[in-house]
C-alpha cells in the first residue's frame, strides 16, 4: 500500500526545495566528477588544449540533460560519446576534434564497464579500437599511458614484434600501429596473483565473446563488449 | 507504535557472523593493492559495497582482502526512504556478495536516493514523521527478509528540514529500529554537522538514541562551504568530533554494560595516503583506551569510597 502522505512530502521537497540547494550542487558536481573519472583521457586532452572550462561546461550540460536510473554512479556516462559527437554542430563545432574525442570517450567507457559492468573473470574480451586511433600512433601511445595511470591493473603485453621492448616503446620507436583491436584478459586462475587486466594486440583466432570456463559468482553472462561507434543524435545540446 | 528493544538486536533470519570490535578503516579502491600487499594492522575494513557488487574485478580483489581482514558492507543504494519499488537487481547482487563474504555488518542510510527512475546518488532528506517511520520500517523489513540478515541504519547529515515533521531524529531512528528490527549506525560527524547547521544538540541526540540499538560508529571529516558544514569525508576528523566521540564513550559505558560498538574511520574524497588513515585509526584506538582507563579509575574510586562509607557505618 502506498504511503501517499509521505510520497507527497518527498515530491514537494524535490520540486520546491531541491533546486538551487546544497543537494542540487552535490548532484551536479558529484556527477561531473564521476564523468571526469570515467573519461580521464578526454579530460586530459582538454587540459592540454587549455580548455578545461569547455570540457567542464560540456559535462555540466550532460549532467543537466541526462539523468540516470542506474544505482551505480561508476556507470554514469554511457551516452557521453554520442553527446560529444553532437558538438560538431554546436558553435564550437570547428574548435575541437569532436569525432576523435567521441571515439576516445567510447573506448574509455568500454574500459570503465570492464571494471564496473559485471564482466566475467577468466575471460577475454575484444574492444574495437576507434578508427582514428587505429591509424595514428601518437594519440594511441598517449591514450595507453593515460589508461595505465587510470587503471592500475591494466598491463600492456610485450609486442610480438619485439619481445625485448615494451609494447608502448615499440610503437613509439617503430611508429607502426599494429592495433585494430584491444584484447582484455581477466585472469583469476592464479590463486597467488591479483587478477590483472591485460591489453594486447588482437591475435588471430580470437573472436568477441570467447571465454574460458569458470564463473566467478554469477550465472554466465555475455562477455561480448565493443566500444560502439558513437552516433550523432538528432540535435546538439551544448 | 511501541518501542520494543527485544527485537532490535537480532533479525529472525540472522546468520551467526564473526563480530567486529576495535577500530576499522573504510577501504577505498586506490588503497586496495597496498592493503593486499602490506596487510597493515587494522582491526577490520569496511567496503563501499556499491563499488564491488557489480564489479567482478573488484570482487576478485576483495577475495584477497577477505583472506586477512574481517569485513563490513556499507552501501548507499538501498534507497530505504524511496517511494519506487526496492531495486530488485541491486538487492540480488548485494545478497550474492553478502552470502559470499559473510560481512559482520551491513548498513545503509536513513534517506532516499532515487525517485521515479532518477537516481540522485546522494543522501536526500526524509521527514521525521510517523508515516515516514512506517514507510522506512516496512522497506527495511523487506530488505532484511531478502538478505536474511539484520541491517544497520545510519543517521545522515541534513541540509533541509521538513516543516511537517513531528518527531526528533533520534525518536525517528529508535522507532524505525524498533519496528523493523534493524540496528543503528551512529555517525558522530553527521551529528556534529547537523548540530552546527541546524543549531541542534549533538550530545542530546546521541543520548536519545537507544544504546542497545547502536551497532557501529562512524568518524569522519567535513569541510566549510558558504557558511555551513558539508559532510564530505574529505578532511581529518575535527577536534569537536573527537570530543563528541569521547562523550559518547562515557555515556555508552554508563548506559550499557558492554564493549563499545566497532568504530570506523571514513575518508572518501581528497583521499590521503593509507598511512594517514592508519594514524587516525590509531588515534581513535588510543582515545578509546584512555577513556576506558579513566572510567575504570573513576569506578575504582567510587567503589573504594562506598567501601569506606560502609565500613564507617559498620564501625559506628
Amino acid at each position: 500500500m502506498k504511503n501517499l502522505e509521505y510520497q507527497q512530502q518527498i515530491a514537494v521537497f524535490l520540486e520546491q526545495h531541491w533546486p538551487h540547494s546544497v543537494y542540487e550542487n552535490n548532484y551536479t558536481e558529484g556527477h561531473r566528477l564521476a564523468l571526469r573519472r570515467n573519461f580521464t583521457s578526454c579530460a586530459l586532452l582538454f587540459s592540454q588544449w587549455q580548455a578545461d572550462d569547455v570540457f567542464n561546461a560540456l559535462l555540466r550540460s550532460y549532467v543537466l540533460n541526462r539523468p540516470t536510473a542506474h544505482w551505480d554512479i561508476n556507470r554514469y556516462g554511457a551516452e557521453l560519446p554520442d553527446f560529444i559527437i553532437a558538438q560538431q554542430r554546436s558553435p564550437k563545432g570547428n574548435q575541437f576534434p569532436w569525432p576523435l574525442l567521441a571515439e576516445i570517450a567510447a573506448l574509455e567507457y568500454a574500459l570503465a564497464s570492464c571494471y564496473y559492468g559485471n564482466v566475467e573473470l577468466n575471460c577475454e574480451q575484444i574492444i574495437d579500437l576507434p578508427e582514428l586511433l587505429a591509424v595514428d600512433t601518437e594519440p594511441l601511445v598517449q591514450l595507453m599511458e593515460i589508461i595505465q595511470q587510470q587503471h592500475p591493473y591494466t598491463v600492456f603485453e610485450r609486442s610480438l614484434m619485439d619481445p625485448n621492448s615494451s609494447f608502448i616503446e615499440s610503437i613509439k620507436r617503430d611508429r607502426i600501429n599494429p592495433l585494430r583491436q584491444l584484447k582484455l584478459q581477466f585472469l583469476a586462475s592464479q590463486p597467488s596473483a591479483v587478477p590483472r587486466l591485460h591489453l594486447s594486440p588482437a591475435t588471430l583466432g580470437m573472436t568477441a565473446g570467447d571465454k574460458i570456463d569458470g564463473n566467478f559468482i554469477d550465472q554466465p553472462v555475455s562477455v561480448a563488449l565493443h566500444a560502439t561507434k558513437p552516433k550523432e543524435p538528432a540535435r546538439y545540446e551544448f | 507504535m511501541t518501542t520494543t528493544e527485544s527485537n532490535a538486536n537480532t533479525h529472525p533470519n540472522n546468520k551467526p557472523t564473526a563480530s567486529l570490535n576495535g577500530v576499522g578503516i573504510g577501504l577505498r579502491l586506490p588503497h586496495i593493492q597496498q592493503i593486499i600487499d602490506q596487510q597493515p594492522e587494522i582491526d577490520w575494513l569496511e567496503i563501499h559495497s556499491c563499488n564491488f557488487i557489480d564489479s567482478l574485478t573488484n570482487l576478485a580483489l576483495l577475495d584477497k582482502v577477505a583472506e586477512r581482514y574481517r569485513l563490513s558492507f556499507h552501501g548507499v543504494s538501498l534507497n530505504l526512504g524511496g517511494t519506487d519499488r526496492v531495486d530488485a537487481d541491486y538487492l540480488s547482487r548485494l545478497k550474492r556478495a553478502i552470502d559470499r563474504y559473510q560481512p559482520s555488518l551491513i548498513s545503509d542510510h536513513a534517506c532516499f536516493t532515487a525517485v521515479e527512475s532518477k537516481n540522485y546518488h546522494d543522501l536526500l532528506p526524509i521527514p521525521y514523521t510517523s508515516s515516514a517511520v512506517n514507510h522506512m520500517a516496512q522497506r527495511i523489513s523487506q530488505v532484511q527478509d531478502c538478505l536474511g540478515r539484520q541491517i544497520l541504519l545510519e543517521n545522515v547529515s541534513r541540509y533541509f528540514t521538513y516543516p511537517e515533521q513531528d518527531l526528533t531524529e533520534a525518536q525517528f531512528l529508535n522507532e524505525v529500529a524498533a519496528q523493523s528490527g534493524c540496528g543503528l549506525l551512529l555517525d558522530i560527524n553527521n551529528a556534529f554537522v547537523n548540530q552546527i547547521n541546524h543549531q541542534e544538540d549533538a550530545i542530546a541526540f546521541m543520548r536519545q538514541l537507544s544504546p542497545s540499538h547502536i551497532k557501529e560508529l562512524h568518524l569522519g571529516g567535513h569541510h566549510h562551504e558558504n557558511g555551513i558544514l558539508i559532510d564530505s569525508h574529505s578532511a581529518p576528523i575535527d577536534v569537536e568530533v573527537w570530543k563528541l566521540f569521547s562523550s559518547f564513550i562515557n555515556t555508552y559505558a554508563t548506559a550499557v554494560n558492554a564493549e563499545l560498538p566497532p568504530v570506523l574511520i571514513e575518508w572518501d574524497s581528497q583521499l590521503p595516503p593509507l598511512e594517514t588513515l592508519v594514524r587516525e585509526q590509531q588515534l581513535a584506538t588510543q582515545l578509546i583506551q584512555d577513556c576506558t582507563r579513566q572510567l575504570a579509575k573513576r569506578c575504582d574510586k567510587d567503589q573504594s569510597r562506598n567501601a569506606v562509607g560502609v565500613s564507617t557505618r559498620e564501625s559506628s
